[in-house]
C-alpha cells in the first residue's frame, strides 16, 4: 500500500505533472491532485473517451484490449491507462521548465 | 277427470304396447314421433312426459285418494266364456307409489305412474335409446335420467325377469319400503344437512353406430347402397314433413358474475444495453471458462452461481424498444446467456459499452451510496496487482516524456525536435569542432543517495540497461549504513530496487549464469547475495556467520565460471578479495563455502637498480588485497593488486606460490583490469597518481599515464574500441584515447559539483560512460565525436602496436642512457605480430 502511495507521490512531483486522479469504474474520482471542478470535467470526459477508444481497438479484434492511451494537445498531454475497474489519468506539460 | 285421462293414457300404452310404435300420441297432441323399431321405449317416455307436463298437480294429488287398491282397468276384455281376459298392466297403480314417485321426479308423476314403470321397462329391456329429440317438455332430459335412475333402484331385483306379475309385487314391497324411508324423512329431518355426494359415473354410451365402410364390389355393397339412398330420401321428406318437428334445447344459463383482482403497481424498467464484437467475445470466453471451472470442480459451486444470476438476467431481459432489430435479437442472445452464466462481469463490460445516459443515470444513482462503500472501492483499486503495475507504467512513460531526447540520445536515435517545443535554443557551435567532448545526458540520484559515496557499479549481464550502484564509503571514518539500488534506464528518477545493508558496500557484481542474482560485498568483509527478482531487504545468501569470512572490507567481488575438473560444465563461483590478504572463492552450492584460493603474501620489493632489502621487519604477513581481474582468456589465471603497490599474477591450482609479480606502482593498486582485446595486456590504477599499462611477459609497465595528482580510483577499458579507456581521479574524469596520444586523455571533464569521482564504467549498448561519485549522483555522460574504433580485427593490433612503438621508444631511450646494457628487456613482443609494425632495432 506505501509503495502506491509512494509512487502516486513521485509522480506527482515529477517535472511537469499537473495533477493526478483515479477514477472508479463508475466515473467517480477516488483520488485526485486537482481541484473539484477541473476533477470531475476530466474524469467524465477521459472515462467517455477510454470507454469509446477500449470499444474501438476491441471491435476491431475482441482478441485485443487498449492498454495505453495518450492525448497530445498542444499545452499538455494526458495520458490514460485504463482497466476495468479503473482509470488512471495523469496530466503532464513535457516542455515546463 | 284424472282418472280418465289416466286411463285414456293406459289404453294408449297398452295398444301401444302391442306393437304399432309407429302410432302418434293424440293426447299428447303436440308431438308426433316416428321412430324405428329399436326406439319404441322413448314414446312411452315421451309420453308419459307429456301426461306428466299436461297433468297439474291438482291432478297428481287427485290421484292420491285412489289409493288403496290397484287401479283396476277400465278395459276389461271377456272372452266367450265370460273370463277376464284383459290384459292386466304390468304394474298396478299405486297412489302412494305415484307419490313417492313424485318425489323422485322433478315434475309431476300423477298419471304417468304406469306409463313411467312400462316406459321404465321397456328403456330397461331394450338397452338403447336415444336420447335425443324427445321432445318433450323442458324437464325431459333430466326426468328422462331421474327415472332411469329409479329404474335402476326399482328393477334391481327382477331384472331378469320378463314383463310379468312378479314384478308388480316386488313393486309392492319396494314400495312400501320407500314409504317407511319417505315417512321417516317428513318426521324432522327436512332441517338436517344432508351431504350429498355426487359422483361422476361411468360414460353411458346411449347409441353407437359406428360408420362401417364397406368396399363396392362386396355383396353387402348393393344393400348397404339402398339403405343410404333411403336414409337420403327420409331425409329430404324431412323438410317440411309433418311428421318431424324441430325443437329445440336450452341449456342452463348461469349467471355471469365479475371478478376482478388488483395487483400491486407494477413497476417497468427501460435499460438500454449496447453489445458489441468484443463484448460478445468477452461472453463467450466467460462461458467457456465457466465450463471448464465446472468441470473440473464440483457441481455445488455451479449451482452456487445460478441463484445469483436469473436475478441478473431477468433484469437485463427487459423489452427495448429503441434497440433495433439485430441489436434486440443479439441482447436477447446475451441476456440468455447470462442467465447461464453469473453474468456480473457482462453486466459490467456491456455497461462500459452502453450509451453515456445510461452511464449518467447509473452514477446518479451510485453517488447516493455511503462514503464507506466508496472508500472500499477506493482500497480494493488501489491495492489491486494491476494498478500497481500501471502506475509502474505510467511513470515511465512520464519519464520517458521528460527524458525522452536524452534517452534517444543514449540508444543513439536522431532526434527529431518537438514541434510544439517553443524554447529558443541558441544557436551553438558546431559540435564537430569542438573534437571528442561528453554530452551530460542525466544523472542518477534520488533522496536516498545524497551524500553517498558510489563504490562500485555492475552491469546486468542479460539486461544492458539495469546497472547495480553500491554506495559505500571507502575510508573507515565517516561509516555509514549501505545501500545498493538497481537503476533502470527507463526510469532515471527513482531506482527499480532499494536494498539497505547495514554495512557499507564496498563492492557489487551481477550473476552472468543467474542475472537475477547480485552479490554485494560489505565493508565487514560479509558476502551477501540478492535476488533482483524480489524487493525484500533479505539477501538470499549471506556469509555473515561463515567461518571464511574475509575480516577486511571485501574491496572487489566477480562471479567467474569455472571449469570444474571434468571439464564439461562450468559451475559459477563469487571470488572475492580483501584487505586481509586473502583470495576466497566461494560456491553457493550448499550454503555459502569457502575456499582460499590464494594468500597473498608480502614479498620484498625488487626495484629494478636497487639492493634487495633484506630483513624487513612485516608487521603482517599478509598483503591487503584491493582488487583482481581474472583472465578473460583462462579462467585459471588471475591478477591480483595490493595495498603495497604490487600486482601478482596467481592460478587456482596454485594458492602459495605466486605466477609472477609485477612492480611498478608506488601506492596501493586500486584497479586492475584485462584489455578486452588484447589477451595479455592489462591495464592498473592506483593512488599514486598513475595508470599504468602491462603486458603478462614484461614485470614492468610498458606505459605510464600521469594525469593528475590525485588517487586515480577506478578505470575502464572501453567495449568499442581497444585504444580506449576512461579513468576517474578523484577531481576529473578522464577519457585515453592511446591511438591519439599515450601523454594526455583527451578528454578531461571536471564535475562542477565538487565531488570526488569514484566509480566509472562503459555502457555496453551505448556509447555512454557512467560515472559515480562521491555525492551519490551516477551521471551518464554521452561520448561524442570520439575516434571511429578501429575494425574489429585491428582492434588488438591497433593496442600492440602502440605498446611495440612505446617499447621501442623505450628502448632507445634506455639506450641512449645505458648504452651498456641493451639487452636489459626484452623488447620482441612474441604475439603474431603483423608484418607492417616497427621492429626494434637493437
Amino acid at each position: 500500500m506505501s509503495e502506491v502511495e509512494e509512487t502516486i507521490k513521485r509522480i506527482q512531483s515529477h517535472k511537469g505533472v499537473s495533477g493526478i486522479i483515479i477514477v472508479n469504474a463508475d466515473g467517480i474520482p477516488i483520488r485526485t491532485t486537482l481541484d473539484n471542478s477541473t476533477t470531475v470535467q476530466y474524469s467524465g470526459l477521459i472515462h467517455q473517451l477510454a470507454a469509446k477508444a477500449k470499444s474501438t481497438v476491441r471491435d476491431l479484434d475482441p482478441q485485443n484490449d487498449l492498454t495505453f492511451l495518450r492525448i497530445r494537445s498542444k499545452k499538455h498531454e494526458i495520458m490514460v491507462a485504463p482497466d476495468n475497474e479503473y482509470l488512471l489519468i495523469v496530466i503532464q506539460n513535457p516542455n515546463a521548465v | 277427470m284424472s282418472t280418465n285421462k289416466s286411463k285414456k293414457s293406459q289404453h294408449m300404452l297398452t295398444t301401444g304396447n302391442t306393437g304399432a310404435s309407429t302410432t302418434s300420441k293424440k293426447s299428447h297432441g303436440a308431438t308426433k314421433s316416428k321412430y324405428g323399431a329399436s326406439v319404441r321405449g322413448t314414446q312411452y317416455g315421451s309420453s308419459r312426459v307429456t301426461v306428466l307436463s299436461s297433468a297439474s298437480k291438482t291432478r297428481s294429488l287427485a290421484n292420491a285418494p285412489d289409493a288403496g287398491k290397484p287401479a283396476k282397468p277400465p278395459v276389461q276384455i271377456f272372452d266367450e266364456s265370460g273370463n277376464d281376459v284383459t290384459p292386466l298392466p304390468l304394474y298396478l297403480i299405486d297412489p302412494t307409489l305415484v307419490k313417492q314417485n313424485k318425489s323422485n321426479l322433478l315434475g309431476d308423476s300423477s298419471g304417468g305412474t304406469p306409463t313411467d314403470l312400462m316406459s321404465q321397462t321397456s328403456i330397461y329391456n331394450t338397452g338403447t335409446v336415444t336420447a335425443s329429440a324427445f321432445g318433450g317438455g323442458p324437464f325431459t332430459r333430466s326426468v328422462f335420467s331421474q327415472s332411469y335412475d329409479t329404474a335402476g333402484e326399482s328393477m334391481a331385483e327382477p331384472e331378469d325377469t320378463d314383463q310379468s306379475h312378479e314384478p308388480t309385487s316386488a313393486w309392492g314391497e319396494i314400495r312400501r319400503k320407500h314409504e317407511d324411508v319417505k315417512e321417516d324423512l317428513n318426521e324432522g329431518d327436512l332441517e338436517k344437512i344432508v351431504d350429498l355426494q355426487l359422483t361422476e359415473t361411468e360414460t353411458i354410451w346411449l347409441l353407437d353406430m359406428p360408420g362401417i365402410c364397406v368396399s363396392l364390389e362386396t355383396d353387402e355393397a348393393a344393400t348397404v347402397q339402398k339403405k343410404n339412398e333411403a336414409y337420403k330420401e327420409l331425409v329430404k321428406n324431412k323438410q317440411g314433413n309433418d311428421s318431424y318437428a324441430e325443437r329445440g334445447m336450452n341449456t342452463f344459463n348461469e349467471p355471469q358474475k365479475c371478478k376482478l383482482v388488483q395487483t400491486s403497481k407494477i413497476g417497468y424498467t427501460e435499460m438500454g444495453v449496447n453489445a458489441n464484437t468484443w463484448d460478445m467475445f468477452d461472453t463467450f470466453e466467460l462461458l467457456d471458462k465457466a465450463n471448464k471451472v465446472r468441470s473440473e470442480d464440483d457441481d455445488e459451486e455451479g449451482t452456487i452461481s445460478r441463484p445469483g444470476s436469473p436475478k441478473e438476467g431477468e433484469v437485463e431481459k427487459v423489452d427495448e424498444g429503441t434497440d433495433t432489430g439485430p441489436g434486440g435479437a443479439v441482447v436477447r442472445e446475451k441476456s440468455a446467456a447470462s442467465v447461464r452464466v453469473d453474468s456480473r462481469a457482462t453486466f459490467a463490460s456491456s455497461f462500459a459499452g452502453s450509451e453515456s445516459v445510461v452511464a449518467s443515470r447509473e452514477t446518479g444513482v451510485s453517488s447516493m451510496p455511503t462514503s464507506e462503500s466508496s472508500q472500499i472501492d477506493e482500497n480494493v483499486i488501489l491495492q489491486s496487482e494491476k494498478f500497481k503495475s500501471d502506475l509502474f507504467i505510467m511513470e515511465r512513460v512520464i519519464n520517458l516524456n521528460t527524458y525522452q531526447a536524452k534517452q534517444a540520445l543514449y540508444r543513439g536515435f536522431n532526434i527529431i525536435k518537438d514541434i510544439d517545443d517553443t524554447t529558443v535554443v541558441p544557436p551553438q557551435q558546431l559540435v564537430q569542432d569542438m573534437g571528442p567532448n561528453f554530452d551530460r545526458l542525466w544523472s542518477y540520484t534520488c533522496k536516498g543517495t545524497q551524500g553517498r559515496n558510489v563504490s562500485c557499479l555492475s552491469w546486468n549481464k542479460s539486461n544492458p540497461d539495469l546497472i547495480a550502484v553500491g554506495y559505500g564509503q571507502f575510508e573507515f571514518s565517516n561509516q555509514k549504513e549501505g545501500l545498493v539500488m538497481c537503476w533502470s534506464l527507463k526510469n532515471p528518477e527513482f531506482p527499480e530496487r532499494v536494498y539497505t545493508c547495514k554495512e557499507g558496500v564496498t563492492a557489487a557484481d551481477f550473476s552472468k549464469v543467474n542475472p537475477s542474482l547480485l552479490a554485494v560485498g560489505l565493508y565487514d568483509g560479509g558476502v551477501a547475495v540478492y535476488n533482483v527478482r524480489q524487493t525484500s531487504d533479505e539477501p538470499i545468501l549471506d556469509n555473515f556467520l561463515a567461518p571464511g569470512k574475509n575480516t577486511a572490507p571485501v574491496w572487489q567481488l566477480k562471479w567467474i565460471e569455472k571449469e570444474r575438473g571434468t571439464g564439461d560444465e562450468t559451475a559459477e563461483v563469487l571470488v572475492s578479495i580483501s584487505t586481509d590478504g586473502r583470495v576466497c572463492q566461494w560456491s553457493i552450492r550448499k550454503g555459502f563455502e569457502s575456499y582460499d584460493l590464494m594468500r597473498l603474501k608480502k614479498i620484498p620489493t625488487r626495484m629494478g637498480g636497487k639492493k634487495e632489502k633484506k630483513g624487513e621487519a612485516f608487521i603482517s604477513r599478509h598483503a591487503g588485497g584491493l582488487c583482481f581481474d581474472f583472465n578473460p582468456h583462462d579462467s585459471n589465471i588471475y591478477l591480483a593488486g595490493t595495498e603495497d603497490g604490487h600486482i601478482h599474477k596467481c592460478s587456482c591450482s596454485y594458492n602459495e606460490q605466486f605466477l609472477e609479480s609485477y612492480f611498478g606502482h608506488t601506492g596501493p593498486v586500486y584497479k586492475i583490469k584485462w584489455s578486452p582485446f588484447a589477451p595479455d595486456v592489462f591495464l592498473s590504477c592506483s593512488a599514486d597518481w598513475s595508470i599504468r599499462l602491462w603486458h603478462q611477459d614484461k614485470v614492468r609497465p610498458i606505459l605510464n599515464f600521469f594525469s593528475s595528482t590525485k588517487p586515480v580510483y577506478d578505470i575502464a577499458w572501453s567495449p568499442n574500441s581497444s585504444t580506449v579507456f576512461a579513468s576517474v581521479n578523484e577531481g576529473s574524469v578522464e577519457v585515453w584515447d592511446l591511438n591519439t596520444s599515450t601523454l594526455d586523455p583527451i578528454i578531461i571533464m571536471e564535475p562542477s559539483s565538487g565531488a570526488r569521482q569514484t566509480s566509472v564504467s562503459f555502457s555496453k549498448n551505448s556509447d555512454c560512460l557512467l560515472v559515480g561519485d562521491s555525492e551519490g549522483q551516477l551521471t551518464v555522460l554521452q561520448l561524442r565525436s570520439m575516434a571511429p574504433p578501429p575494425s574489429r580485427d585491428k582492434q588488438m593490433d591497433s593496442l600492440l602496436k602502440i605498446i611495440n612503438t612505446s617499447l621501442s621508444s623505450q628502448l632507445q631511450n634506455q639506450s641512449a642512457s645505458e648504452p651498456t646494457q641493451p639487452e636489459r628487456e626484452e623488447t620482441h613482443l612474441e604475439d603474431d605480430l603483423p608484418p607492417d609494425t616497427d621492429q626494434n632495432q637493437s
